[in-house]
């Protein structure tokens, strides 16, 4: 996607995420929360040259994207170097730039909460929510010195 | 993961998207998903088509021979599962217009996916 659409993206799931409660609604709190850090850390990456901005969409499997035809139909095509889905989905070769391997780490713990908390029933504590308030406010931090440099 | 676990996640995910308009289709589509996914698991359990300890993440990752046997059992479970997550590329890590119609038929595909999987049981051999 282009790079002022994941931002824009970002603003919604931002603003989302602070309409649900950490607790009562923490699948999707949570699931905003990983939407709304990855958007931006998406923006951040083509702010920086490391992927590009793209016309695809990302689907749910690593280098399969959404792209548009001359006739105006999307179909599923292989892309490289384009948007990211998680962090390290797909891969990222190479060095990063110093911000965005901090929105990058902050992300991956964001990300160790996803399966425990959302897919399965890991008991959702304060704990869990300080700690993914904590690494979002990293994450939204380095990846927006990125796109707003 | 038990069906009684993902049948109290889906209703957890279901309850927090009343808070949930639909023009905030991204995260109707992504509850949608997240729901149909504990109701998937929740079918496939008692229709004993996967283990507990076997949960699924996304019904595109199903194998082709569960795919194949849940199109037999629950059709109408599969296709809407199928349309939630194809709808993901375009209205969530996409900027396809028109979101809000998006997030009604999510809601309604939730419906459809729900009341299969409640009414999910083992087959049994017919003579």
């Amino acid at each position: 996607m282009r790079t002022d659409a994941h931002v824009e993206k970002f603003n919604r799931f931002d603003r989302l995420r602070s309409r649900l409660d950490p607790h009562a609604d923490f699948e999707l709190w949570y699931w905003m929360t990983l939407n709304a850090g990855t958007a931006l850390i998406n923006a951040a990456l083509h702010a920086t040259g490391v992927t590009r901005a793209h016309d695809s969409f990302a689907t749910q499997i690593p280098n399969i994207y959404s792209v548009p035809g001359a006739d105006g139909t999307r179909h599923k095509e292989h892309v490289f170097g384009v948007d990211i889905i998680h962090v390290g989905m797909p891969k990222i070769e190479g060095p990063l730039p110093p911000a965005i391997a901090a929105a990058f780490a902050a992300m991956e713990i964001i990300e160790e909460f996803r399966d425990p908390c959302v897919r399965e029933d890991r008991l959702i504590t304060d704990e869990v929510v300080r700690a993914c308030c904590d690494a979002y406010a990293r994450c939204v931090a380095a990846a927006k010195s990125c796109v707003e440099a | 993961m038990i069906p009684e676990l993902h049948r109290m996640k889906a209703q957890r995910i279901e309850t927090s998207m009343e808070k949930l308009s639909d023009a905030d289709y991204e995260a109707v589509i992504e509850g949608s998903m997240l729901a149909g996914s504990h109701w998937l698991n929740f079918a496939c359990h008692r229709m004993e088509l996967t283990g507990h300890s076997a949960d699924v993440m996304h019904a595109e990752f199903l194998t082709g021979a569960q795919r194949v046997e849940l199109l037999l059992r629950a059709p109408d479970l599969l296709n809407a599962m199928d349309q939630i997550e194809a709808y993901r590329a375009g209205f969530v890590r996409g900027d396809l217009p028109a979101g809000e119609q998006v997030a009604a038929h999510c809601r309604k595909l939730l419906e459809d996916i729900r009341r299969v999987a409640l009414a999910a049981a083992p087959l049994r051999a017919q003579s």
